[in-house]
């Protein structure tokens, strides 16, 4: 059994850039010999384990063979004769289809070296076609300060168009869609992928009437999330399972945009739970988008600090609430 | 006849000019006092530097690229923005009006008093020490400004008790004074993080003060949060004007902002 550093770690030394994590290939092996040597198996489908110690990805060297719809329309081939090139064939990009093996020795069987140089992305073979993420995932690798201005190649974006064309998109999993996007977004240039994904109509299904983007103001990934949203006043982002804390962001986002001076609810202010929320308004505030009326609110939010809302717990029920909102309304009535 | 704080220049002279210009800012009336970091980032830092000297009704707090220009002015190699300034011919005056500026600044108006830092002033501390541990700092820098610079350098130490030694007490008065933005309620300093989130899980330094209510804290230095505190005692006046943001000055008489767009 040999084992070679391979992908995205490779290419990021070559340039000399501090890779993330390193993920692993191994040659000659089987799933029963990788788990008597300690390693310990990931994934239903593919044959990968986890180092015991490092923890980083080792995968049974293996072929793919798309033979249906979606990413579960794969067959995966691995045994001990596939080899290490037969691997490589299946990658994505030449610059991500080098190995490196124990001695430093790089196997680099379609020229990713010279794509690397020439700053090309180049597809290893039509085979790109057969996962439709790829397509998208193109974008992810524009947003790397390091990829960023690499260009695509005519033969990739005739298949990006294939892609596109196949309906395949339709297919993919939100949960997939969602890890390149969130990857992108904690990315120098997110606003790359963006743009990317619009030039190439690969917005649909998953960001509906996306607009092209200058960038973001927010430098932390769940506030590039909240921008987003209000920056194109998406309404569907139920589609992408984003976690529950950016989902709440962006809600308080949706309400903070929604304010204006002549058409203030209380029960708008009352919903927004100003003090429990103080913090996440004070972060979507502080991105200054012009889309939410940034006096407004910060007035709304200080005058509701000076409630004294721990006489109303004095009161009894019925008598709190009909003074809460008589102290609502004064609010409202000092804007 | 009013004061106005206004918030970290960083070199944006045409920016500053038209700030003054919208407030109608009259020297011989109003007085203005600056949240520190004049200089570096923007290219006119020698300009901001020499109007602000020009006039006596303008008065600042140091700010943490303010003592770098200190300590730039006093060594042998000057980072590019502020190149002009350390070649100037009237370099040994910027260096002089520099170190005799204070660390904070207490202003009374109206039965409220203003206090205005750079950046913040640590939990642990009370107002009184802090105008105690300021004044310290600013006698050191004034009386020594090379060794000054020599010594209070450094991340450490990151929090403040009363064991420490001179030149450690230094070091902390100048990170809580012109550095912090994170810190937690015993005063320990996140000074890694610079954005919104401490990486350390630290709260907002103000976000910890029960402050008397007639007091109010005016600082600069913190960008990220474009003077968004949503507190009315915490007053946060870096809007990111060198970024691209906006430049704004706030008028003690009736605690109101004035803010202009970046050009």
């Amino acid at each position: 059994m040999k084992t070679y550093q391979v992908g995205g770690s490779v290419r990021d030394e070559l340039l000399g850039v501090e890779p993330h994590d390193k993920d692993w290939v191994v040659v000659g092996s089987s799933p029963e010999e990788m788990i008597e040597a300690g390693f310990r198996p990931i994934g239903k489908d593919f044959p990968v384990f986890l180092h015991p110690d490092t923890k980083e990805e080792y995968a049974l060297a293996r072929t793919e063979r798309k033979s249906g719809k979606g990413y579960h329309g794969f067959k995966f081939y691995y045994d001990p004769s596939v080899t290490l090139e037969d691997d490589l064939l299946r990658r994505d990009l030449t610059i991500n289809a080098i190995a490196k093996d124990s001695q430093g020795k790089l196997i680099d069987p379609f020229n990713g070296q010279d794509d690397l140089l020439n700053k090309k992305l180049r597809n290893v073979s039509n085979a790109f076609c057969e996962d439709p993420l790829r397509a998208i995932r193109l974008g992810r690798f524009l947003s790397y300060k390091h990829i960023s201005d690499f260009s695509i190649t005519p033969q990739l974006k005739a298949i990006v168009k294939k892609i596109l064309d196949s309906g395949e998109l339709n297919y993919l999993s939100s949960d997939r869609v969602f890890a390149e996007i969130d990857k992108a977004m904690q990315n120098h240039f997110p606003e790359k992928f963006f743009n990317f994904v619009v030039e190439n109509k690969l917005d649909k299904p998953w960001l509906k009437d996306i607009n092209s983007l200058d960038g973001f103001s927010a430098s932390n990934s769940d506030l590039r999330w909240v921008e987003l949203s209000c920056l194109n006043h998406f309404t569907d982002f139920d589609q992408i399972p984003l976690p529950s804390k950016i989902k709440k962001l962006i809600s308080i986002a949706k309400q903070l945009a929604n304010i204006e001076i002549d058409n203030i609810l209380i029960e708008n202010i009352d919903s927004l739970r100003i003090l429990r929320n103080e913090e996440d308004i004070m972060r979507i505030l502080s991105l200054g988008l012009e889309c939410m009326d940034q006096n407004l609110i910060t007035k709304i939010v200080l005058l509701y600090k000076d409630i004294k809302f721990a006489e109303l717990e004095k009161l009894d029920p019925n008598e709190r609430k009909n003074e809460k909102i008589n102290l609502l309304k004064d609010l409202v009535s000092k804007l | 006849m009013s004061t106005y704080v206004i918030g970290d220049v960083h070199g944006c002279f045409n920016e500053l000019k038209k700030l003054l210009k919208k407030i109608s800012f009259n020297p011989s009336k109003d007085s203005i006092i600056f949240t520190g970091d004049l200089v570096n980032r923007g290219n006119q830092s020698l300009e901001v530097l020499e109007f602000c000297m020009k006039e006596k009704s303008i008065d600042t707090v140091l700010g943490n690229h303010d003592v770098f220009l200190i300590k730039s002015l006093l060594g042998k190699k000057s980072p590019e923005r502020l190149k002009k300034i350390c070649a100037h011919k009237n370099k040994k005056k910027f260096l002089q009006w520099l170190v005799k500026k204070p660390f904070l600044i207490s202003k009374k108006l109206n039965g409220k008093e203003f206090i205005i830092v750079h950046a913040g002033i640590p939990p642990s501390w009370s107002i009184k020490d802090t105008k105690v541990f300021a004044k310290r700092l600013s006698k050191n820098l004034k009386n020594n400004p090379e060794q000054f610079v020599q010594h209070a350098w450094g991340n450490k130490p990151n929090t403040w008790n009363n064991k420490l030694n001179d030149e450690e007490l230094d070091r902390v008065t100048l990170n809580y004074l012109t550095r912090m933005r994170f810190c937690n309620a015993s005063g320990k300093m996140d000074l890694k993080s610079n954005g919104l989130f401490s990486k350390m899980k630290f709260k907002k330094w103000f976000q910890h003060w029960d402050l008397d209510e007639n007091k109010r804290v005016i600082f600069g230095h913190w960008a990220a949060l474009n003077g968004k505190t949503l507190n009315r005692q915490f007053i946060g006046l870096d809007t990111a004007c060198v970024w691209g943001g906006k430049l704004t000055a706030f008028r003690l008489d009736d605690e109101t902002f004035f803010q202009i767009k970046k050009i």
